[in-house]
């Protein structure tokens, strides 16, 4: 009996050895002698320096392909486009030629040859404008909220937001990162400290189509458990301000400088999409969470001045996924099995947001009209 | 085991170690076994350099000369922190320290199996191998509870609770290496105690002087939970002078801080189980790492968990080299052929 128990146990290690040997042969590369690593090291940088030197060539050359498209009369149509460059040269009708291409992205062929036109489109809340101009997805930014050394809440068993944060963040962005043609990128990918101004700035560097901010929300001495998710705008409500206020606590932004930016945050075209983007998640992570806790209240969609969904024309939401004040639902977030059930949620929401843009490009504006007027019939 | 080649094999010095938060430790095949605070010492300046004699400095010495020193705790919070060329640098240093402390012969081989905390497995695995790569030949990273499994042959039905410094990391083991969803991390670990000790001691002793480090030492040498027969009572100074201070209360509400948040999750993960297997895991919960030495700690969770219905909690014998004998266990059976593609 002993001995068929001491074989069984055998077995159970080799397999076990087995798996080890599989995961660190897959995870790590081979190492190599400790003699010829040095050598190694070199022929790397020389190969390094080489590619560095082609990427160089490759980039001026496209650079200067791009600018001398745009520059050249009705030409441009080709160019990358972002929401944040497209939005401008809406205003003026020799613009308008740079959103009526065929290329990727700029799907619509019609073209919007007056300048009331585009007042009248801007002032709608029901008109798709980036269904109008078919405009795509390319870059998402997900923000992990808070990091280094501000943790952001705390629970009352010593979780910190910034930790569950950045883990929800790095799932979402595993899991968006497989959608076809969408670039993910994260504004921090460790326990790094970072202003809001600089999140905002790098989503701009990056030309960022969107932008997500992932944050948790802390109720005091309330046990409740809510859901809610922010675009940018101003508000009347005291707790959405009050939430806003410690959201921005290390903006990094004069209050000069914010003031400008809120003056400047008029266009329409991302307040919508911000808007149509919060909706979708809410409803999803909402949806979600509900299922396995019937008390979670949905606190639906609202505006507020958060400083981090400040990007010029980037639509930005600030996504409070749950309560990190209640300890049931902080012991929840403690376990990676919950984290990725909400990184889950926020995928979905996203991708719903991208389906209904698809769709919306696909519908709009009807073929044959070539003014935005003449498409309303 | 495979004899293939048998005296390349008897050559190689195997080595476990354990990366830990807190403490690291390594054990060896030749016998030899040591361990260091995870603190690595770095002087500020040139000055620092030439009176200190050294261009980085290990465990105890940097709390002495931690004034000189630019202090790196490179696992802080369980994984290599803000992924800094120095954080990676100075766990690079910390693994040749130890395997300088087990006194390899001149040019011998070192194949070796580390373990690290869960997190830092799932964050920076790839940043871990690098930093260790300079010392070994061979090498196979795992993650600590794990290491601490294989060591005890708690390989099947098991649930490993270890509780760090910065993380407690859970591992159930069910016949195979354990997945992703085999494993949880929580920061509810020895960190946690020392922050909310030093919070309570410092609003009911103002006027006294503590630090983390003072509170760490009050919670190595009286840490408890649950009952207590005795009270707990520590000289600290006020303004120079020394004065003995009832901690009882404090220290328990300190050390209990982190149970619920174990229990809970450690309940959900059997409750996850295979339902035919949960009363044999719930039987074989083992505590590893530092806070398991906390007076009362497995009674405190047998009561707790007993609400699922019976259950057995365990601690090990040896904390301290519980993950490093695992490793070490893990780097001698290792089949030669295995480690030859590493």
């Amino acid at each position: 009996m002993k001995e068929r128990s001491t074989s069984s146990e055998h077995a159970v290690r080799a397999a076990i050895l087995r798996d080890v040997y599989r995961d660190n042969l897959a995870s790590g590369k081979r190492l190599q002698p400790r003699a010829g690593r040095r050598r190694a090291l070199r022929w790397l940088g020389f190969g390094a320096a080489v590619l560095l030197s082609c990427a160089v060539a490759l980039v001026t050359v496209l650079a200067s392909m791009t600018e001398s498209r745009v520059a050249a009369p009705g030409a441009g149509n080709g160019a990358a486009t972002r929401i944040a460059d497209t939005l401008p040269p809406l205003i003026t009708d020799a613009r308008a030629g740079v959103a009526a291409g065929p290329g990727k992205g700029m799907e619509w062929s019609g073209r919007l040859d007056r300048a009331d036109d585009y007042r009248a489109l801007l002032r709608r809340q029901d008109a798709a404008l980036a269904g109008l101009f078919g405009l795509e997805v390319r870059t998402i930014v997900i923000d992990p909220g808070h990091g280094g050394d501000d943790p952001g809440a705390i629970g009352a068993n010593g979780l910190q937001e910034k930790d569950v944060t950045l883990d929800i963040a790095r799932l979402l962005h595993a899991r968006l990162r497989d959608a076809e043609g969408i670039n993910v990128v994260l504004t921090r990918d460790t326990d790094v400290t970072l202003s809001l101004r600089q999140r905002v700035e790098y989503a701009q560097q990056l030309g960022a189509d969107l932008l997500i901010s992932i944050h948790l929300n802390t109720i005091p001495n309330d046990p409740m458990t809510i859901v809610e998710t922010y675009y940018f705008g101003t508000s009347s409500d005291t707790r959405s301000l009050k939430v806003a206020g410690l959201e921005n606590r290390h903006s990094g932004y004069a209050v000069a400088e914010f003031d400008r930016l809120i003056a400047q945050f008029g266009d329409a075209l991302k307040q919508q999409e911000s808007r149509k983007l919060a909706a979708h998640i809410q409803r999803s992570v909402y949806g979600t969470l509900r299922r396995g806790n019937r008390q979670i209240i949905d606190a639906g969609i609202k505006s507020a001045p958060f400083v981090v969904l400040l990007g010029d024309g980037i639509p930005s939401v600030l996504a409070e996924v749950t309560c990190i004040s209640n300890t049931a639902e902080e012991a929840l977030l403690a376990t990676s099995a919950y984290r990725d059930r909400i990184a889950g949620a926020l995928e979905r929401g996203v991708l719903s947001y991208l389906d209904q843009l698809r769709e919306q490009r696909r519908q709009w504006p009807e073929e044959g009209s070539s003014t935005y007027a003449e498409s309303q019939g | 085991m495979p004899k293939v080649k048998g005296n390349k094999q008897e050559k190689a010095l195997r080595v476990g170690i354990d990366l830990g938060t807190s403490r690291s430790a390594i054990a060896a095949s030749n016998g030899k076994r040591r361990w260091v605070q995870s603190l690595v010492g770095w002087p500020k300046d040139f000055v620092a350099r030439k009176m200190l004699g050294d261009r980085v400095l290990f465990g105890d010495e940097v709390n002495e000369h931690r004034l000189s020193l630019e202090v790196v705790r490179p696992l802080a919070h369980g994984v290599i922190k803000s992924g800094t060329e120095r954080d990676e640098e100075s766990v690079a240093e910390l693994i040749g320290h130890l395997i300088g402390l087990i006194e390899p012969r001149p040019r011998q081989k070192i194949y070796a199996a580390v373990g690290v905390p869960a997190e830092a497995l799932k964050v920076n695995k790839q940043a871990i191998r690098e930093a260790i790569s300079g010392y070994a030949e061979k090498l196979i990273v795992v993650s600590e509870p794990f290491a601490v499994a294989y060591g005890m042959g708690a390989l099947d039905n098991a649930m490993i609770i270890d509780m760090g410094a910065g993380t407690t990391d859970f591992c159930i083991m069910h016949g195979t290496m354990p997945s992703v969803d085999d494993q949880r991390s929580l920061t509810a670990a020895g960190d946690y105690i020392d922050q909310q000790l030093l919070g309570l001691l410092t609003e009911r002793y103002p006027d006294t002087d503590f630090n983390m480090n003072i509170v760490r030492s009050f919670k190595e040498k009286h840490g408890f939970v649950g009952d207590t027969i005795s009270q707990v009572e520590v000289e600290a100074r006020i303004e120079g002078r020394a004065v003995v201070h009832d901690i009882t209360n404090e220290m328990r509400r300190a050390c209990e801080s982190i149970l619920p948040a174990i229990a809970e999750t450690a309940m959900d993960m059997i409750a996850r189980f295979d339902p035919e297997y949960q009363d044999q895991v719930r039987n074989n919960i083992i505590l590893a790492g530092g806070c398991s030495q906390i007076a009362g700690i497995d009674t405190y969770l047998m009561e707790a968990l007993s609400e699922m219905g019976p259950c057995r909690v365990s601690v090990v014998d040896d904390p301290l080299y519980a993950g490093a004998r695992g490793g070490l266990a893990l780097a001698r059976d290792m089949p030669y052929e295995y480690w030859m593609d590493m």
